[in-house]
């Protein structure tokens, strides 16, 4: 219901609504409406290693995918934005609808509540294409780990048996049933929550209160606890931007003590993770990077054996150049990498590191159109079906 | 004596001779001016800026583009309008997300600049087959320029701010005038002739006519773009 809701509305607005000169300036009339979007078709290698999917509604690398955004200006304070999606022959799915109210029109102070654009990080708000020069997201924002929010492992070496299983991934305790795990965070899903954001001089500063974590965002919450994030950005100069993030959340399901009896407290396991990044962009030259650390506490068995913290750390770099007015080159190095565990065998990763290079060209033969091109090289010597693997796929894109 | 007569008769016979073409050449016409308004009844639309829904807020609001003004150019030009004469210079702003002005009309071989006057960075660039260009990222007090040396219709826009969009036309004749606010227009030194006149609105010749200057006469014509 809440997906026709919010088509109808999108429906019921046109593109750009009549502005003359005249005209009240933007954000001075009443009932504004405005609408965007997006569509693109992806066509690639086949991903047998799962290297890329976040979730088995659609195969990324094969996939056509239809955003449209829409914002209706109630007031010079109040402002209700929502986007809808679709992906391949799926239903449309409200990714976001949330109210936006500043209020104090002349101060950057905004509050948002609904279901809200991820806080944390880099990358996880990308709207548009145009803002992703390559085909694949960074590993830190949808690789998927074994773990999961409602399985256990019985025994750290459960954990050793699932390396680069995460497309697939299944434990002895809780849901028996192979499920996929959970990505550091998650960058298809938004979480659900009030966020405020404050802008002063150079400095900007979001906090958010949300009811998932940010591996598992949520639209109902599913263990009682709540997931807080916060992001610091500065911009010395306009050619700079510094950011750090940090995030925490209960992750656990309580369907583990409410549906398999486990006297497990959900709430009482989390995930924390931190992030540094950093923006330059001059001329024709883009270049950004970002470090992510992220650790799950999370019990052994039924919940009576001590826990496990486990960690992961991965870092990116990309970098983008304009050759030509319409074409662009961009390229982005990625490695991610796992905490170790002792096994009879020695210290091993919990996870199979995975290490990442995507290189493509990002061709606009005319304003409203895009084509991507790019060659993704994925190598996870340490685990999964496939080890390694070298995906080509092409992008269209068109937006409005 | 005899010899001053003679030299007399051939100095007078010489400079007969050498003024008598100038005599007989026509003086030219004097040129006369074309003046009126662009009506134009209905002012287009312009995208506003896309939603920020993955915005973490709300932004400050954007500039309204002045789409008030038409152009009205000679749709052929005399001959003397292709001499040779000096490049100009001609200047479009950025001003708060807002190119200004929105249509810049200008001569073959002049230099545009395009000063970013926003705290934040913009990237101006063109895709139109008359001037490729872009001109990459540059911040608040810099600026950078573009010579347009064919004729032709130039859309601007800003690769960071999808709702920035301008226009640059350019000519290889003098004869064209953007209309002022009220829409009115004035062109001129147009040599006596018959002529093709057309008023563009929005990337579009939208009207035309076929007028006729007097040598010396301002000549009215209104043209309306329903």
């Amino acid at each position: 219901m809440r997906v026709l809701c919010a088509l109808l509305l999108v429906a019921s607005v046109r593109p750009a609504a009549a502005q003359s000169p005249d005209a009240a300036p933007p954000g001075g009339g009443p009932s504004r409406l405005t609408v965007g979007g997006e569509a693109t078709a992806t066509y690639g290698s086949e991903d047998p290693g799962f290297f890329n999917y976040a979730t088995y509604a659609y195969e990324p690398m094969r996939n056509v995918r239809v955003v449209i955004d829409g914002a209706v200006r109630a007031s010079r304070r109040v402002e209700v934005l929502a986007q809808v999606r679709t992906d391949g022959t799926t239903q449309a799915r409200v990714t976001a609808f949330y109210v936006r109210v500043r209020p104090w029109v002349d101060r950057a102070f905004d509050l948002q509540a609904g279901r809200v654009p991820t806080t944390f990080g880099l990358f996880g708000r990308s709207g548009y294409g145009g803002d992703n020069p390559l085909i694949g997201r960074p590993l830190a924002y949808g690789y998927l780990t074994s773990l999961r929010r409602d399985a256990l492992p019985a025994v750290p070496a459960d954990l050793l048996r699932m390396r680069g299983r995460g497309w697939l991934s299944n434990f002895p305790v809780g849901n028996l049933a192979a499920e996929r795990g959970l990505p550091i965070v998650d960058g298809d899903s938004w979480d659900t929550g009030v966020q405020a954001r404050v802008v002063r001089g150079p400095i900007e500063w979001v906090g958010a209160v949300t009811q998932g974590s940010l591996g598992s965002p949520r639209l109902h919450d599913d263990n009682g606890g709540v997931g807080l994030s916060t992001r610091l950005v500065v911009r010395p100069t306009a050619a700079l931007t510094f950011g750090a993030s940090g995030a925490r959340g209960a992750y656990l399901s309580r369907t583990l003590a409410d549906d398999h009896g486990l006297a497990i407290d959900a709430n009482g396991y989390r995930q924390s993770a931190a992030g540094l990044d950093a923006q330059v962009a001059a001329g024709r030259w883009q270049v950004r990077a970002e470090v992510i650390g992220s650790t799950w506490a999370l019990p052994l068995g039924a919940g009576a054996a001590p826990g496990l913290t486990v960690r992961a750390l991965t870092g990116w770099v990309e970098s983008r150049v304009r050759v030509l007015p319409g074409l662009d080159v961009a390229a982005r190095a990625e490695h991610l990498t796992f905490s170790e565990l002792g096994t009879t065998t020695g210290m091993q990763p919990w996870e199979a590191p995975v290490s990442r290079m995507e290189a493509g060209v990002v061709l606009a033969p005319i304003r409203h159109v895009r084509l991507k091109m790019a060659v993704q090289r994925n190598l996870r010597p340490a685990g999964g079906r496939v080890r390694h693997d070298t995906l080509v796929a092409a992008q269209l894109g068109v937006w409005f | 004596m005899r010899r001053v007569v003679l030299a007399f008769v051939a100095a007078v016979a010489v400079t007969a001779a050498w003024v008598a073409p100038l005599a007989g050449r026509a003086q030219p016409a004097p040129a006369g001016q074309i003046r009126g308004r662009l009506d134009i009844r209905r002012l287009i639309a312009l995208p506003r800026p896309r939603p920020g829904v993955s915005d973490l807020g709300g932004k400050a609001p954007a500039g309204v583009p002045d789409v008030r003004r038409g152009l009205v150019y000679l749709d052929s030009a005399p001959r003397s309008a292709f001499d040779d004469r000096e490049p100009g210079r001609a200047v479009m702003d950025q001003r708060n997300e807002t190119f200004v002005p929105r249509l810049l009309a200008v001569q073959t071989g002049t230099v545009v600049d395009f000063p970013n006057s926003d705290l934040t960075y913009h990237n101006v660039f063109s895709l139109s087959r008359a001037r490729r260009f872009d001109l990459g990222r540059y911040a608040a007090g810099k600026s950078k320029s573009v010579r347009f040396d064919r004729p032709g219709i130039v859309r601007v826009f800003c690769d960071i701010h999808s709702h920035m969009s301008a226009f640059v036309v350019v000519f290889n004749h003098p004869y064209f005038r953007v209309t002022d606010v009220d829409g009115r227009y004035r062109i001129d030194n147009v040599p006596p002739g018959t002529y093709t006149i057309v008023g563009w609105y929005e990337g579009e010749a939208r009207v035309q006519r076929t007028i006729t200057v007097a040598p010396g006469a301002t000549t009215e014509l209104d043209l309306v773009v329903p």
